[in-house]
C-alpha cells in the first residue's frame, strides 16, 4: 500500500473521509464511493482481508491449542479482564477480534462493559446480526413522555433507507404486519423447530397482542444476483459466525460494503490510522480534515476532505469529538449543548426465564441456526390493554428451543458404558427467553476524557459513569414474569425466572452520546446527522441515537448512514458544504 | 496375588503403553519422579498419570468404539492443567490423586491403578456422589470455591473425549458445514446428537 503520509497535501486530500470501517463506516464508504466521491476510509486497527484473514474459519474443535478455542485463564486475567465479561467474547476462535484491556484501558465509576475490536471491519465481524426496524412508537416516545430530546425524524423519513439497506445486505425474516415492528424487505426466514412451533401456537392464541416470529437476521437464505456478484453465498448454519464467514453469508463490512466500495475504484482504505482530532477552520466555519496518529510509528499526519463521516463507534466517535478542542469548541467539537458524552444508553438484558420441555424425543433438527425466535414488544403500545403502571417503554424477547448435547453429562452423576452411550444421544429439549429492554437516556449517564490514564498509543482514554435506574429495574421484573407466564401456558416444565447480573455496555449496544435533535441547545446533530455547529461533519454511528428503543440498533445505524451519505452528496452538489 | 511381572505388565497397559516398563517399575516402587514422562503438559508425574489413566478408562471405556484412552485423555488433562488452568486446579487434582491412592491403600493396600476394576468403580462411585453433592451445594457460592477433584477429572475426561476427532466423529454427528437449517426432522434421520 502506498504510504500517503509521505505525500503532498494534494495527495492527502479527498472528497470525503470516513472514520471507522465497522458497520456504519462500511456503509458510508460504499454509498459515498458509489456516488462518485473519492473517499479515504481511516481505520485505527490492523488490516483484515475478507476470507484470507479469518484464520480460525475452518478449524475443528481439536485443532485449537485447547478444545474449542478455550483461552488459558492466565491470559484472560492478563489481557481480557473486561472483554471476557460477556462470557462468550474471549476465546481463541475470535480473540483476535477483540482489544486487549491492558493495551486499551478505560476507567469505570461503576461497572461498564466496553467490548470492542480494532481492525478493519470492526464489530461488523462479531455482531449479533439481529436486524429490526424502529417504528414511530420509538421515534415519538421521547416527545410523548417529555424524556430527553425529541427525535428530529420519524419512521417515514427512514423507511426508504431501511428498504435500501435491507435489500442490499440481505436480511432473512417474516413480515408480521405489526405497527411496533415494521415489515421489511426479507429473504426467507429460517425454520422453527418443533418445540418453538408449539410455543408459537400456544402463546399467540392465549395472548392476542403477542407474536412469536423468527429472528430477523442478516444472513443470506436466498442470495440475490447482486449479492452473489460480490462473492456472497447462502448461510450454511455453522453458527461459528464470530470467526468471520468466508462464505460471506452474513453481512459484514469486510464481506460486503467494503468490497462494493473498493469495486468503484474510489476508495482508499488505510488501516493503522488513529484519528485523534477533527481539524476545524474557524474562519470558514468548516471542518477541513482530520489529524491521524499512525498506530505503529506514532507519526502524525493530516488528511483533508470536503465532508467527514465519523463512524468510529458511539464512544470512540465521542472520544474524537471531545478530544478535538479549539477556540470555537473549547469543550469538544460540536459540543455547544454540553450533551456530547451524555445520555449513554444500551439495551439491558439477561432477565427472562428458562424451562424444560417434555416429549418430542423423536424429533430433532439439522444445522446450527444462527438466530432464534423473537417476541416483539407487547408492552406500552399506546393502548389501555398494554399500558404498564410500573415502567414506560418496553422490551422484546430473543430465545429458542434446542436439545442439549454432551455438555449436559458433566453435571450428571454416573460414568462408564452408560455415560458413553448417552454421549451419542441428544438430551431433552430446553427453552430460554431473554428480554432486551429499552434503557432511557439519562443526562448524567456520561463518559469523559481521562488524561491520567493513557492507552498503548499514549493517548488519553475514557471514563464511564453509567447506571440503569428504576424504570429499567421495574421492567426486568416484567421480563421475568411474562416469560414465565408464556412458558407455563405452553406447558413447559420446571419454568425458572432469572435475572442475571447486567451492567451497561454488556449488550454491546452503547449509544446516544452525540444525539440527534431539533434544537442545537439540547442536541449535537440535526435531522440529517450533521453536527449542528459544523454541517460538513456527519455522525451516523450509535452516538447519534436520541433514544434506544428495544430492538437491536445496527440496522438503524446503517439506514441513517445511507440517508446521510445521500444528503451529503446532494449538499456537496448544491455547494452547501 | 499378582506377581511383580504381571503387575509391571498391567501398569504399563494402564498407561496406554506410553511409558516403559522401567518407568512402571518406578511407579510400583512408589517413585513419583519422572515429571513429564508420557504426559502432554509435562506437569503430572508418572504415578499421577497412572491414576488418571485408570479413572479416565473407567469414565469412558473402550467398547466397539474408541474410549478415553484411545484419544489420549490423560495427556490432554495434563496439557489442560499445565497450560489452561491455574495453580488452584493443579492443586485440586494433585491433592485429589493423593487421596485416591490413600483410599486405595486403605481398601486393598495397593495404589489406585492396581485395584481391580470393580474396586476402582466402587471408589469412583463414592467420589461421584461427593462431587455431585459438593457442586450442587456450591452453585450460588461467590466467589466460586475450587471444584471437587473428581468433578474436574470427569469434566476433563468428557471434554477431552467429546472434542477429540474420534469422539466427535465416531460417537456423534459431526458436520462443520451443515447447510440450510432444517427445523423439524425425525431424530432417526439425523441419527446421533450433533457434536457441535
Amino acid at each position: 500500500m502506498q504510504d500517503l503520509s509521505q505525500g503532498t497535501r494534494e495527495a492527502r486530500t479527498f472528497d470525503a473521509i470516513v472514520v471507522g470501517s465497522g458497520i456504519a463506516g462500511g456503509w458510508a464508504a460504499k454509498e459515498l464511493c458509489e456516488k462518485g466521491l473519492k473517499t479515504l476510509v481511516l481505520e485505527r486497527g490492523r488490516k483484515v482481508e475478507h476470507g484470507k484473514d479469518y484464520k480460525t474459519f475452518a478449524m475443528n474443535p481439536w485443532d485449537f491449542r485447547f478444545p474449542n478455542g478455550r483461552t488459558p485463564l492466565d491470559e484472560v486475567e492478563k489481557h481480557y479482564q473486561k472483554q471476557q465479561r460477556t462470557g462468550y467474547t474471549v476465546n481463541d476462535q475470535w480473540n483476535h477480534w477483540f482489544v486487549k484491556d491492558d493495551e486499551h484501558p478505560y476507567t469505570e465509576v461503576s461497572r461498564f462493559d466496553w467490548i470492542r475490536g480494532y481492525h478493519v471491519g470492526g464489530r461488523s465481524i462479531t455482531w449479533g446480526r439481529q436486524s429490526y426496524r424502529w417504528s414511530d412508537l420509538d421515534f415519538e416516545a421521547n416527545a410523548r413522555e417529555g424524556v430527553g430530546a425529541d427525535w428530529p425524524i420519524r419512521y417515514a423519513d427512514l423507511a426508504p433507507w431501511y428498504d435500501h439497506v435491507e435489500r442490499w445486505m440481505g436480511v432473512s425474516g417474516t413480515n408480521e404486519g405489526l405497527p411496533q415492528l415494521p415489515d421489511g424487505v426479507f429473504q426467507p426466514a429460517m425454520e422453527f423447530n418443533v418445540v418453538e412451533k408449539g410455543f408459537k401456537g400456544k402463546v399467540e392464541s392465549k395472548f392476542p397482542e403477542r407474536r412469536v416470529t423468527m429472528g430477523r437476521t442478516a444472513h443470506l437464505t436466498k442470495p440475490t444476483d447482486e449479492q452473489m456478484k460480490i462473492g456472497r453465498g447462502t448461510c450454511q448454519t455453522r453458527n461459528l459466525c464470530m470467526r468471520g464467514c468466508s462464505f460471506g453469508a452474513y453481512f459484514s463490512s469486510n464481506g460486503a460494503t467494503l468490497i462494493a466500495a473498493d469495486h468503484t475504484g474510489n476508495m482508499t482504505l488505510q488501516p493503522d490510522s488513529i484519528v485523534t482530532e477533527v481539524i476545524f477552520d474557524k474562519t470558514a466555519n468548516k471542518a477541513t480534515g482530520v489529524r491521524v496518529q499512525d498506530g505503529i510509528t506514532g507519526k502524525t499526519t493530516e488528511y483533508y476532505a470536503k465532508v467527514i463521516f465519523l463512524n468510529a463507534s458511539a464512544l470512540a466517535t465521542t472520544w474524537i469529538m471531545l478530544h478535538s478542542k479549539s477556540d470555537r469548541f473549547p469543550n469538544g467539537f460540536g459540543n455547544d449543548s454540553d450533551e456530547l458524552g451524555r445520555n449513554v444508553m444500551d439495551h439491558h438484558f439477561l432477565a427472562g426465564a428458562q424451562a424444560e420441555v417434555e416429549g418430542y424425543e423423536d424429533r430433532y433438527y439439522s444445522g446450527r441456526r444462527p438466530t432464534g425466535i423473537y417476541v416483539p414488544r407487547f408492552r406500552n403500545l399506546g393502548t389501555e390493554a398494554t399500558k404498564q403502571k410500573d415502567f414506560t417503554r418496553g422490551y422484546g424477547y430473543q430465545g429458542g428451543a434446542s436439545r442439549t448435547g454432551w455438555q449436559r453429562l458433566v453435571a450428571e452423576m454416573g460414568f462408564g458404558k452408560e455415560l458413553k452411550d448417552e454421549i451419542s444421544e441428544p438430551g431433552n429439549w430446553t427453552m430460554g427467553l431473554t428480554g432486551f429492554g429499552e434503557m432511557l437516556p439519562y443526562r448524567d449517564n456520561r463518559v469523559w476524557i481521562n488524561n491520567d490514564v493513557k492507552d498503548v498509543n499514549g493517548l488519553p482514554t475514557l471514563t464511564m459513569d453509567v447506571t440503569i435506574r428504576q424504570n429499567e429495574l421495574n421492567m426486568r421484573k416484567d421480563m421475568q414474569a411474562s416469560a414465565v407466564e408464556m412458558m407455563e401456558e405452553a406447558g413447559f416444565k420446571n419454568v425458572r425466572p432469572y435475572d442475571r447480573p447486567y451492567a451497561p455496555g454488556l449488550g454491546i449496544h452503547e449509544m446516544g452520546t452525540a444525539r440527534m435533535g431539533r434544537d442545537p441547545k439540547t442536541s449535537v446533530l440535526n435531522a440529517f446527522n450533521q453536527v449542528h455547529a459544523c454541517t460538513n461533519v456527519y455522525v451516523t454511528d450509535g452516538a447519534a441515537m436520541t433514544s434506544a428503543a428495544c430492538v437491536n440498533p445496527s440496522l438503524t445505524y446503517m439506514a441513517l448512514t445511507a440517508r446521510a451519505a445521500d444528503h451529503a452528496v446532494n449538499a456537496l452538489k448544491r455547494g452547501e458544504l | 496375588m499378582l506377581d511383580r511381572r504381571e503387575l509391571l505388565h498391567r501398569a504399563s497397559l494402564l498407561l496406554g503403553g506410553a511409558i516403559s516398563a522401567s518407568a512402571a517399575s518406578g511407579i510400583l516402587a512408589g517413585c513419583v519422579a519422572m515429571p513429564g514422562a508420557a504426559t502432554g503438559g509435562g506437569l503430572l508425574s508418572a504415578e499421577e498419570t497412572a491414576s488418571l489413566t485408570a479413572m479416565a478408562d473407567q469414565i469412558i471405556p473402550k467398547t466397539d468404539t474408541p474410549g478415553a484412552l484411545d484419544v489420549g485423555v490423560p495427556a490432554f488433562i495434563d496439557r489442560m492443567l499445565a497450560g489452561y488452568y491455574q495453580q488452584r486446579e493443579r492443586d485440586v487434582i494433585r491433592s485429589g490423586l493423593q487421596k485416591v491412592n490413600a483410599d486405595a491403600q486403605a481398601l486393598r493396600g495397593v495404589s489406585f491403578p492396581l485395584l481391580t476394576g470393580d474396586e476402582q468403580v466402587e471408589l469412583m462411585k463414592r467420589y461421584d456422589r461427593e462431587q455431585y453433592d459438593y457442586t450442587r451445594a456450591n452453585t450460588s457460592t461467590t466467589p466460586a470455591p475450587p471444584p471437587h477433584f473428581f468433578r474436574l477429572v470427569k469434566e476433563l475426561t468428557i471434554l477431552g473425549f467429546c472434542t477429540s476427532e474420534a469422539g466427535a466423529t465416531r460417537l456423534m454427528y459431526y458436520n462443520p458445514n451443515p447447510g440450510p437449517y432444517r427445523g423439524d426432522l425425525p431424530l432417526s434421520e439425523v441419527g446421533k446428537v450433533s457434536a457441535l
